[in-house]
């Protein structure tokens, strides 16, 4: 039951220092347990996009009827900072707006138009392909630009 | 009686104006009797919603608990309005007319004042609208609908509206608003709002992704992705472009306190996920020089690949305007408006509410929500998040896309949903607020 000096602090019974012992572990414990259970989290984060459809049951359950396309947050952070994220990014547009029915629909194209939008399309992937992005990613922009100066269907 | 005197001399004058001009094709016979007081020869039965059903009771249970606030607001269903868009609300009967991008224009009453919409019923079936997006209300009591392009004006709309045959009568007729070689199926949603100056003010989108040099300078002259400002009677409209260089404005509003144009702009696609961001602008002036971004900038200060390596016209550059807000990224800000009521705390008093619609396609989910914008001592934007959020799961699935946001009778929000078809009124309760602030709970 003597007196203790611990560190700056005097301490006036052993009791008291090995709970004060027990309250710091237990708080530096706890502190580690929730940063990693957040850093999980996050990397556990699903971004879903297209794709996915989920319905309401009868017994009020909102259930999924079609699985989306889900990445994790950490992976869609990666892809947007990744140095080939436009040439991943741009042909898939191109795609949406100019390949696909839906998009082809949409605007006044004329045939010369579609052939020279997927010629560079083309020409973009073998480039970024070859490790020549910027030069590919201005293929893509060629492409876009005539997308966009393209009337929309009447 | 001077009033009512002078209202039916500009009905009389407008009615010989409105008989001379061009009307929308297929609606012309009837535009032509509405616009002078004479009953249609087909008054048809508007279609009626039916607002006691099941679907209503699903969007009660299943949308409605999902909705997450600030504590002490509630969210309800006022009305089911199929493609609900943009709102106007009426002076004196609770009455709240919603566009549709369709043929339709919705009244909804509430007859009982309860703050339920009790009947919902298509307003003026004998008049044959396109795109009737943009319906605004005058603090005199008139009503106008900006089409894709044409804008009517139906006069004392709140006594009318009760009968099929609705006063009619083009302000702007069918095929002026913008050449008609130009019109298209995409950002024709037109939006109106009277300003402080008592003129009509009408946005007026651009159909291109970015808008090719070749349609220059005829976009900036009529305006074609602009705003336009005319009389609200027939006659001299004395119509002025006021903004230029906006790509697709789909909601506008005046500061009730300074009395400034803001307005969201929805930006480029195709540029990226994250990028460019979308626009909520203070007009610096109202001219036909000063200029929003479009087609140099894609949104903020990011320029557009397209016109990328070219140098912005001087003409352009010396009158260029700076959004205040910068809004994340393909989030389609659409309808705004500024808190003038007295319901919701005083944090939101002069504060700038508006709707993202969300995003068609971008790989991350986003928008679907309801914003606040705070502005500060000079009329200016400082704060922006969100207010209201829950109609997109997790799954990136949409219960329900906000399109407009318009302050109601009580000083509550509406909402308007276009893929539920419905309208939500969102109320403040400061006595629930209290209770759920754990401080103020009583041990």
């Amino acid at each position: 039951m003597g007196r203790i000096e611990f560190g700056p602090f005097l301490v006036r019974n052993r009791r008291i220092m090995r709970n004060w012992f027990y309250a710091i572990t237990l708080l530096i414990l706890s502190s580690i347990f929730l940063n990693t259970e957040l850093l999980a989290k996050e990397h556990d984060e699903k971004i879903c996009g297209g794709g996915g459809l989920s319905t309401w049951t009868k017994d009020g359950e909102f259930k999924t009827v079609r699985e989306p396309k889900c990445i994790s947050k950490a992976e869609y952070e990666a892809n947007l900072k990744s140095k080939d994220y436009l040439c991943n990014y741009y042909p898939g547009y191109i795609w949406k707006e100019a390949e696909r029915e839906f998009g082809k629909k949409q605007y006044a194209y004329t045939e010369a138009n579609l052939k020279k939008i997927l010629s560079l399309k083309e020409e973009g992937i073998s480039l970024c392909k070859a490790g020549k992005r910027k030069d590919g990613e201005e293929k893509f922009v060629e492409a876009i630009r005539i997308i966009s100066f393209t009337p929309p269907a009447k | 009686m001077r009033k009512l005197f002078s209202l039916l001399s500009t009905i009389l004058v407008a009615t010989v104006f409105s008989m001379t001009s061009a009307f929308s094709a297929g609606d012309e016979e009837n535009i032509k009797k509405l616009s002078s007081f004479k009953k249609t020869d087909n008054p048809v039965r508007g279609e009626v919603i039916e607002q006691n059903t099941k679907f209503a009771e699903n969007i009660k249970a299943n949308i409605l608990p999902k909705i997450k606030m600030p504590p002490g607001f509630k969210i309800e269903l006022f009305a089911v309005v199929p493609d609900a868009r943009h709102i106007a609300v009426g002076r004196n009967k609770a009455s709240v007319w919603i566009g549709t991008r369709k043929t339709r224009v919705w009244q909804a009453t509430d007859r009982d004042m309860d703050n339920v919409a009790d009947t919902v019923e298509q307003f003026a079936p004998t008049v044959s609208f396109d795109i009737p997006n943009g319906p605004c209300y005058s603090d005199d009591g008139h009503l106008y609908i900006a089409e894709r392009n044409r804008v009517l004006w139906f006069p004392a709309a709140e006594y009318f509206m009760e009968s099929p045959d609705t006063v009619a009568i083009p302000i702007i007729d069918q095929g002026q608003l913008i050449p008609p070689e130009e019109e298209s199926y995409n950002h024709t949603a037109r939006v109106c709002a009277i300003g402080p100056d008592n003129k009509l003010y009408v946005s007026t989108g651009q159909p291109f992704n970015v808008a090719g040099p070749d349609k220059y300078p005829l976009y900036d002259q009529v305006p074609i992705g602009g705003i336009i400002r005319f009389n609200r009677f027939p006659g001299n409209l004395e119509r002025e472009v006021v903004a230029i260089g906006i790509r697709n404005s789909v909601g506008h509003a005046f500061n009730p306190k300074d009395g400034t144009l803001w307005f969201t702009d929805n930006q480029v696609d195709g540029m990226g996920d994250e990028t460019p961001p979308g626009e909520i602008n203070k007009a610096c002036s109202l001219s036909a020089k000063t200029w929003y971004g479009h087609p140099y900038y894609g949104g903020g200060d990011v320029r557009t690949n397209e016109y990328k390596d070219k140098k912005i016209p001087d003409a352009y550059a010396k009158n260029y305007c700076k959004p205040q807000i910068e809004t994340i990224a393909h989030a389609a800000d659409l309808g705004m408006m500024f808190y003038t009521g007295k319901m919701f705390p005083k944090k939101y008093h002069g504060a700038i509410f508006n709707a993202q619609h969300g995003s068609w396609n971008a790989v991350k989910p986003r928008g679907a929500r309801i914003m606040v914008t705070y502005l500060d001592s000079k009329g200016n934007a400082t704060k922006h998040e969100p207010f209201a959020e829950g109609w997109m799961t997790e799954l990136g699935t949409y219960l329900g896309r906000p399109v407009d946001v318009q302050q109601y009778v009580d000083g509550s929000l509406l909402v308007s949903d276009d893929k539920a078809g419905v309208v939500y009124r969102i109320s403040y309760d400061g006595a629930a607020a209290e209770l759920r602030d754990p401080s103020k709970v009583i041990k």
